[in-house]
């Protein structure tokens, strides 16, 4: 008889953001990929989606293109599992209202997104990113040739990972030299939710007449970059191309220069994983991949994506029109998909992490992020033999668990 | 075994390049996949299976040689 009862709908959870370990997703999220690994999740504004916690099934929701990022009517872009929804919904607003977003093929669907990223993929391509790799050796070494000027301790984040990840970004993109703090300081007003209304319009009008005036220059005068490319093609719109430019250098900077500082945090925090890099430098790519998976950093998971159909997935069916969160640090523990997901393994040899996500939406500048980490983290070790923390290991700052992406807020490190 | 690519499927993440260097390439323009052998031999079969199931959009596939018939497959978008 017992078998026979309705199974009561389940009540929906929130995305579990509170961590008991430093380096590990919330516990939660381990018990509900192996409860239920498609939950319902209630969002910060109070609807109802699902809440995906297996690799298998993280996968499958990234390929399937009935999964769409265009928001259904009445919910506004950007909807985030996390976060105070007003505030986002405000932020977000106001780069629609200035057309930020028209180009910014993370919110569009193919075809739409196909052609933006086409036009632009060729820039990031293996064989690209590695004829930047002398340049990203020189801005290192030059970084690390700072530090060493100035002397320990020193907060790694404002010195190496963030410099790094800019500079590396100005080269990409071909920022004029001498141009890259401005251009910079620009960029991060406008995608900065705590400035007000005003000072972020304001932003957005002096970046734009900057970014004028540097297609113009590049039309001129081309050279082998991206902002230069953007602005040959007649297929572009003023707008199309502001919104490129901007999109691809913000979408390149913070994780890495996050990812660049919470990984050397790892490295230290695991005595026996660094001396083995130390003493066999061959293990770096391995090492930055399986870093890449231990970490996770987009702690609030993929970007939510929207049925636009029934969907029967993993036993369930998600209804046209229901929002669909994939958290990708539990997938990226599932131990289904590799073995004792919880350990760091610099010798991992299973493939297939998430922590660039999958599908149409894969991050294109996976190549590049992966190519500054080896030689950030290379150098770095080479630099500094007796590379260690400065403060005490529960003083390390981190970001708090209702942030989009987990990292230290400041590393501190002598040598 | 015959290696096919779509190249409409294809967003040009590269990491059959990454994979399998030996068997594919992108290119320059629009970053998308180019074969650059069409069958697999004995040494790299391993590679290619790996570069299939590596495809984030599923653009490639492995075919049988004598009939055409699909062998395997990455997911399907």
């Amino acid at each position: 008889v017992n078998g026979l009862e309705p199974v009561a709908e389940q009540s929906p959870v929130e995305l579990p953001t509170a961590r008991t370990h430093l380096f590990d997703p919330a516990p939660e999220l381990a018990s509900l990929r192996e409860q239920q690994p498609a939950c319902r999740l209630r969002y910060p504004d109070g609807h109802v989606g699902w809440l995906i916690t297996s690799h298998k099934l993280a996968r499958a929701v990234m390929t399937d293109a009935r999964f769409s990022r265009r928001p259904p009517d009445g919910l506004p872009i950007g909807r985030f599992p996390i976060g105070d929804p007003k505030k986002i919904a405000a932020f977000f607003g106001a780069l629609v209202r200035e057309r930020v977003m028209v180009a910014n093929f993370l919110e569009l669907d193919p075809p739409a997104q196909t052609r933006y990223r086409r036009l632009v993929a060729g820039h990031f391509t293996v064989r690209r990113v590695e004829e930047l790799r002398t340049r990203i050796e020189r801005i290192v070494d030059g970084q690390l040739d700072a530090m060493e000027q100035t002397g320990p301790p020193l907060d790694l984040v404002q010195t190496f990972a963030l410099p790094v990840a800019a500079s590396t970004q100005y080269a990409l993109l071909g920022v004029p030299a001498g141009d890259g703090e401005r251009f910079a300081g620009l960029s991060s007003a406008v995608f900065d939710p705590n400035v007000d209304a005003d000072r972020l319009t304001g932003s957005f009008w002096e970046l734009r007449d900057y970014l004028r005036l540097v297609a113009e220059q590049k039309r001129l005068n081309p050279e082998n970059d991206l902002i230069s490319d953007i602005a040959r093609r007649d297929d572009l719109s003023d707008e199309e191309r502001f919104s490129l430019i901007v999109f691809l250098f913000t979408a390149g900077l913070e994780p890495s220069a996050g990812m660049l500082a919470l990984a050397t945090f790892a490295l230290l925090c695991h005595p026996a994983a660094l001396e083995a890099l130390r003493a066999d430098g061959s293990l770096i790519e391995s090492a930055i991949d399986e870093l890449l998976r231990y970490l996770t950093i987009t702690q609030a998971g993929a970007l939510t994506r929207t049925a636009l159909e029934d969907v029967e997935i993993g036993g369930i069916v998600i209804h046209a029109g229901q929002s669909v969160t994939v958290s990708l640090a539990a997938a990226n523990r599932d131990p289904e998909k590799f073995d004792r997901p919880d350990t760091l393994e610099l010798t991992r040899s299973e493939t297939g992490h998430l922590a660039f996500g999958q599908g149409v939406h894969m991050c294109l500048g996976q190549h590049i992020a992966r190519l500054e980490l080896q030689i950030g983290i290379t150098r770095l070790l080479q630099r500094f033999p007796n590379l260690h923390l400065a403060v005490a290991l529960e003083d390390v700052p981190m970001v708090a668990g209702d942030q989009q992406s987990y990292g230290v807020q400041e590393l501190l490190i002598g040598w | 075994v015959r290696i096919e690519a779509d190249r409409e499927r294809c967003i040009g993440a590269g990491m059959c390049v990454l994979t399998a260097p030996e068997l594919f390439d992108q290119d320059d323009g629009d970053g998308r996949v180019l074969l650059l052998r069409g069958r697999t031999e004995a040494t790299n079969a391993e590679a290619a299976r790996e570069a299939v199931l590596m495809c984030p959009s599923g653009a490639l596939s492995l075919h049988a040689e004598d009939n055409g018939t699909e062998s395997e497959k990455g997911q399907d978008p």
